[in-house]
């Protein structure tokens, strides 16, 4: 999704901000407990806090890991199997099984399989990975689907070469597919890793803070962890739309 | 050397489109294909291009010869820029500049120089048939097929492209086959006309098209059709 606000909408934006802000602290002022819900000011010092602490680096980066790690294996396949899919009917026929079971598996039942399968600090890689897997890939294929095959024939009456083909029609035709997979991927697949962490409890990990956090009732620091997860995923998603705006100039 | 088609069958599910067809073109001029829709131009086309082979009989003149297409649709790759389309065509032997200048000196001669760096969605239909017609004669082809490329086009817009064409190709004289179902093209760039007949086609007449006696060839033709 391309957003870009104007003015008028980006006050609009600001106000409906500053209402939830304001929600926000009638709630924890009408329940006046830390351990229902803290007070906006004291989240937001709980975060400072938290930013500041030695460990915080090595937790945050131990999750971004697995998510990329997560993330580049269903890239990668995501985007060399749904291009052969495109390419090959039967190749098609015989993958569709195993991405609708896995589209269609709830998270949670991959979870407590995978806690079976996996120690704790693979297990949110593999999560992460079967939630990304097919969405890439079902993107890619639909991508490979919308080629105008009279491009191609043009290509061949004019004799360039099927290496050219690929390079200079196939890839151009999908990128803009790859990067939408991608991005509903990494929007996706950070829930699904932080999960894996809750339940799997590796030893470094947000979702093993989080877990920790509820423990003690530390809900500020709940609440505070929450925050970092929404600002790294936010931060993803301009990194995929900064890389599509290089790539894809001619759309614009 | 003489391009000749020789006793030509082709059938499609069964429904025959030449049967015993036997055609002749000239090389270095512009030669006209008239005829009804669906009657199997496209199909002489592809046949003559090797992209389709005939089910008996022979094409003589053409292994080997080099074509260049202008389609109905313009077909430029949406995420190439003008001059990108026309090099996309260019053989990969060429060093980047030479690709590059040959490019540019057609995007010249259609008048497109301020577009060279547009992509086609900035440019009109207008516009894109003219890169498609440069890109044709940027590639180092011996014959240019055409398959009623200004279908669609409103009249002055056919108008103009007619004349980019004809001061192009002026300059070039490169082998034209052109199809189409109007006469009025025809007349406009055409140095010979073949009226084809409905399927299983013949070449129902051959004409010579002198400038001095359009009307008189547009009546005379007007009865074969």
């Amino acid at each position: 999704m391309k957003t870009s606000f104007t003015k008028k909408q980006r006050y609009f934006t600001l106000v409906s901000v500053v209402i939830l802000i304001v929600i926000w602290k009638l709630l924890s002022l009408y329940y006046h407990s830390d351990f229902i819900l803290p007070s906006p000011e004291k989240t937001v010092w709980t975060a400072i806090n938290l930013i500041c602490t030695k460990d915080f680096l090595e937790v945050v980066g131990i999750t971004i890991l697995r998510g990329l790690t997560g993330f580049f294996i269903a890239g990668i396949a995501g985007v060399a199997l749904g291009i052969w899919a495109g390419n090959k009917p039967g190749f098609y026929a015989f993958i569709s099984p195993l991405i609708v079971v896995i589209r269609s598996t709830p998270v949670i039942a991959i979870t407590l399989l995978a806690l079976i399968w996996f120690t704790p600090d693979y297990l949110p890689v593999f999560i992460g990975l079967l939630t990304m897997f097919p969405l890439v890939f079902t993107n890619v294929y639909d991508g490979m689907k919308s080629i105008d095959s009279s491009l191609v024939e043009m290509a061949k009456f004019y004799k360039v070469s099927d290496k050219r083909i690929i390079k200079e029609i196939y890839i151009p035709a999908i990128t803009p597919f790859i990067i939408s997979g991608i991005s509903n991927a990494v929007g996706i697949g950070w829930r699904a890793i932080i999960i894996g962490e809750v339940l799997g409890q590796p030893k470094y990990g947000i979702g093993t803070q989080m877990q920790n956090a509820q423990t003690f009732l530390k809900v500020d620091v709940l609440i505070a962890w929450t925050f970092v997860v929404i600002i790294l995923s936010y931060l993803f998603e301009l990194l995929v739309r900064w890389v599509e705006s290089k790539l894809v100039t001619w759309k614009s | 050397m003489t391009l000749l088609l020789q006793n030509i069958c082709k059938s499609f599910n069964g429904k025959e489109i030449f049967k015993d067809f036997n055609i002749q073109f000239t090389e270095g001029i512009i030669t006209c294909i008239l005829g009804p829709s669906g009657c199997g131009k496209t199909t002489l086309l592809n046949l003559i291009g090797g992209i389709l082979q005939p089910d008996s009989g022979q094409c003589s003149g053409f292994t080997d010869r080099k074509f260049s297409y202008i389609f109905q649709e313009p077909r430029l790759l949406p995420w190439k820029t003008v001059r990108g389309n026309i090099e996309f065509v260019l053989p990969e032997e060429l060093a980047s500049t030479e690709r590059k200048e040959k490019a540019d000196e057609l995007i010249r001669r259609v008048n497109l120089c301020e577009f060279a760096d547009y992509y086609p969605g900035q440019l009109s239909g207008g516009m894109k048939q003219r890169v498609s017609i440069a890109r044709a004669f940027a590639s180092s082809s011996d014959i240019i097929l055409m398959d009623e490329p200004l279908n669609g086009l409103d009249f002055s817009l056919k108008q103009n492209m007619l004349k980019w064409f004809s001061q192009i190709w002026q300059a070039d004289r490169r082998t034209v086959i052109f199809v189409t179902h109007d006469i009025d093209e025809t007349l406009a760039i055409g140095n010979e006309v073949y009226v084809f007949s409905h399927a299983p086609v013949k070449v129902v007449s051959h004409h010579v098209i002198d400038s001095s006696s359009t009307s008189q060839l547009k009546n005379e033709i007007m009865k074969n059709l």
